[in-house]
């Protein structure tokens, strides 16, 4: 078992799971909430996995409909929740109004708002959901997204025990935006009522706590990747020049002016390095000016966002990763990379330290550190063995301690222990 | 002669520039006139003391809707056959022209432009560098000349994804306009010829308005009298908020008491609070939002000193409005700012993207009560000296003679306009 930083919050790790969860009487019956459809990869990848499990059956409620053919490979149910549009979602409430009123999971007042146009027709997706939870036979709900719970408390009156994740900017930004009282009130609600909640790092598990959270409830289940599915490659250079590769949305969260200025000095300490941005969003054109400013504009590639294959493939072919980043979980893009076994440099923001042990299977860097960012990029162009070594490393950790498989076990796991915590 | 300056919305808050420009034009006789697509009942309200509506009512031209194709093709017949009652000559001459070069699009041409034919203008001055794109074709169908300001973001950042993006519009212009001589070599950069008739006319600053008395309080920057740092500017990315932050916590670190407060909204909110949290700094930044142009005065008068961490600036008016109440200023280097502030005299200017440098800066003037007081006597001397709107003024004038009296630039050849049906 690895050793994992000890942050003394009482979190529970995955590693430490039962070996043998409780047994109790066929799959566990969950209901997961609140994912838009299609869903990003790493939900996927987790529902896929899920529902490859014999112990777990999976329903979903959700405003689009998934696929047929992906709800008959996966044996799954769904539930339709309102999405907003009045017409269809008229169709969706009919057949629900009458036991719903009944069951009193929808108000008749709220009912009228809607009908009368004084509320839109999603603000009935929280009532439809804990319906739904308190009707269905569920054992568990899974909120994957907190914040369909601190936007719909109404799913929390539910007898059903619930399960929900701390994960990224919900919890390390948006509760410290200006005027943001309100959503930390509703958080330290919603830490009070779940049964029991999945941190995505030990470093999040801390700030949760800050933020209400009772340590005793969280349980860490690191991000994982398909490791198997990830082709390796030797990450030989080709020629002289050092290609540096970025994977993520250009959003100020992922810090690539730093990347930039990070170039641009490794480059005027004499390595001929290239970056590669793989990724849209509204930083476009301020990676493009720091780039043009610090005149690096032909030694930065902004290849906007690419397939999934596309991205293996660029990753195969690169022979750095590098990620600025100032505001994370643990990274998927870091994972990949590392699966591909590529060296990373990575800025040691939320749970990364957990991901990369620097000089063993990557090197951290501090937030915003660009000079530390130029060092470790020229010290990787300088010694290629050590680029390997790193990369090499990277590729083993990854099978090892984030293959989905472990992400998938810990979940069971959790839904288990929930269940059974109802039970007694 | 006259002029048609080319602006989106007229007034709006955050141009003063534009306003004062217009006005003192027309004070000094000038046959001036504005040619915009919006001009809200909000923008004059809060321009009131600046501008009198009603009379000047008969100068401001808003053109016909564009960004909605419907009420476009609704509006087309009527606006047209208006431009040509009005201006008959003009008009058809515009859309002989039009669609021998361009064809029927040139139809389009005018609908847009009809506000711009129907005031005949010797000269249309596009405010914003990138606007002229949509405007290359007016002098060779009006007969007028095409004169730019270029004020940054269109210089700086605007289409870099795309080097030819000013291709077609340097050679049909007979006057350009920067705010400073930074500027001017990124126009270069992007294709400018160096040898096109150009001015450097910085910004003006009225700079009685900006006239403060503020107490000496002698060192600061101990809890009991931390060190006031005042930002003002739009919450972007543009403004390096993030070395600003970088820089007040180092200031602490290194013992001095900070209070900060930040002027402005914008996209930049959650970053620059996530930030503010990161640095432990959330009981020492105090987001103000938006305040009127009015409001700023107090907090200039409150502040020590004014941070300017930006990464781009065409020139920096709110660096220019704290120089001339006397107040010292701490900034980066970014393209104008370098000539806004006099190192050393009237501020400190350190390296773009250099927070720990800032820092410095910050710590030495709360050490140092005489160095503040020269840098802020100093400062409302450049202003006064420097940046005074009346010599703005004059430089204008000055620009539009030479322009009048210059022969007209080349016809556009070869590149068709730009255009943007959809906004």
């Amino acid at each position: 078992m690895r050793t994992l930083p000890d942050l003394a919050n009482g979190a529970s790790v995955v590693d430490d799971a039962p070996a043998n969860p409780i047994a109790a009487d066929g799959p566990v019956r969950v209901l997961v909430i609140g994912i838009a459809w299609p869903p990003e990869t790493f939900i996927e990848r987790l529902l896929d996995g899920l529902s490859q499990q014999p112990r777990v059956a999976l329903t979903i409620a959700s405003s689009r409909r998934p696929p047929t053919g992906w709800l008959e490979r996966t044996g799954s149910a769904w539930l339709g929740l309102p999405s907003g549009s009045r017409r269809a979602d008229a169709r969706l409430l009919a057949p629900y109004l009458a036991p719903a009123v009944r069951q009193g999971s929808l108000s008749v007042d709220r009912l009228a708002a809607v009908a009368l146009g004084r509320a839109n027709s999603a603000s009935l997706r929280g009532d439809l959901a804990f319906h739904h939870l308190e009707t269905g036979g569920f054992d568990v709900a899974y909120v994957p997204w907190i914040n369909t719970l601190t936007e719909h408390p109404r799913i929390l009156d539910a007898a059903v025990p619930i399960v929900t994740s701390c994960r990224g900017s919900l919890i390390t930004i948006a509760p410290f935006v200006e005027g943001a009282d309100r959503y930390r009130a509703e958080l330290a609600t919603v830490f009070d009522r779940v049964h029991a909640v999945h941190c995505v790092s030990h470093a999040i598990v801390g700030d949760a706590v800050a933020l209400g959270l009772d340590p005793a409830k969280a349980t860490v289940i690191t991000p994982a990747v398909p490791a198997a599915a990830f082709t390796a490659s030797d990450h030989t250079r080709r020629g002289g020049r050092l290609d540096l590769i970025a994977v993520g949305s250009l959003t100020w969260r992922k810090g690539y002016e730093h990347a930039v200025v990070a170039l641009a000095d490794a480059r005027a300490r004499g390595v001929d390095a290239h970056l590669t941005i793989i990724g849209d969003g509204p930083e476009r054109q301020r990676v493009r000016y720091t780039a043009f400013d610090l005149g690096v504009a032909d030694h930065l590639t902004l290849t906007g966002t690419l397939p999934a294959d596309d991205v293996a493939r660029h990753l195969r072919r690169a022979d750095l990763f590098v990620h600025p980043s100032s505001n994370e979980g643990i990274s998927n893009a870091v994972l990949e990379a590392m699966a591909t076994g590529l060296a990373v440099v990575v800025a040691e923001s939320g749970g990364m330290a957990e991901a990369v042990t620097s000089g063993h299977d990557g090197l951290l860097v501090p937030v915003g550190d660009r000079g530390a960012l130029a060092d470790a990029i020229v010290l990787l162009a300088a010694d290629d063995a050590l680029r390997v070594d790193l990369g090499r490393n990277a590729r083993a950790r990854i099978g090892r301690d984030f293959d989905i498989s472990r992400q998938i076990a810990g979940f069971v796991g959790l839904f288990e222990a929930a269940r059974e915590r109802t039970d007694r | 002669m006259r002029v048609v300056l080319v602006v989106p919305t007229f007034p709006q808050v955050s141009e003063t520039f534009i306003v004062s420009k217009f006005v003192g034009l027309r004070a000094r006789g000038w046959d001036v006139h504005v040619a915009c697509n919006a001009s809200p009942d909000a923008g004059w309200q809060s321009a009131r003391s600046e501008i009198d509506r009603a009379a000047v009512a008969d100068r401001i031209h808003v053109g016909p809707p564009t960004r909605n194709r419907w009420r476009a093709a609704r509006a087309l017949p009527g606006v047209l056959l208006r431009t040509l009652r009005a201006e008959p000559r003009a008009t058809l001459t515009y859309l002989a022209r039009g669609l021998r070069r361009f064809g029927p699009v040139a139809v389009w041409y005018l609908y847009r432009d009809a506000h711009i034919v129907a005031c005949r203008p010797d000269v249309v001055h596009v405010e914003f560098g990138a606007l002229a794109l949509d405007r290359l074709h007016l002098p060779e169908l009006l007969g007028c000349r095409l004169t730019v300001s270029f004020r940054g973001h269109d210089l700086s950042y605007v289409g870099l994804e795309d080097p030819h993006l000013y291709d077609a519009l340097w050679p049909v212009l007979s006057g350009i306009h920067v705010l400073g001589d930074d500027l001017w070599a990124r126009a270069v950069q992007r294709g400018a010829r160096p040898d096109q008739p150009h001015v450097s006319i910085a910004p003006g600053v009225d700079v009685d308005r900006f006239a403060t008395t503020r107490p000496e309080p002698g060192v600061v920057g101990s809890p009991s009298r931390p060190l006031r740092v005042l930002s003002v500017g739009r919450l972007s990315w543009t403004k390096g908020y993030e070395y600003a932050l970088d820089a007040v916590r180092r200031a602490r670190a290194a013992g001095c008491a900070v209070e900060y407060r930040i002027v402005g909204e914008g996209e930049y909110l959650e970053a620059i609070c996530s930030w503010r949290h990161e640095a432990g700094l959330d009981e020492v930044v105090d987001l103000r939002g938006h305040v009127a142009h009015d409001g700023v005065l107090p907090l200039l008068a409150w502040a020590d000193v004014l941070l300017h961490a930006s990464v781009s600036e065409g020139f920096g008016n709110a660096v220019l409005e704290a120089q001339a109440s006397g107040l010292p200023v701490v900034c980066s280097d970014a393209e104008g700012l370098a000539e806004n502030v006099e190192d050393g005299v009237t501020g400190i200017v350190v390296a773009r993207r250099d927070g720990p440098a800032l820092a410095d800066a910050l710590v030495a003037l709360a050490r140092d009560p005489e160095r503040r007081a020269a840098m802020g006597h100093a400062g409302s001397a450049r202003a006064a000296a420097r940046f005074a709107l009346a010599d703005q003024l004059d430089a204008i004038e000055r620009f539009y003679r030479g322009v009048g009296s210059a022969p007209a630039a080349a016809r556009a050849t070869g590149a068709a306009p730009v255009v943007r049906v959809a906004g």
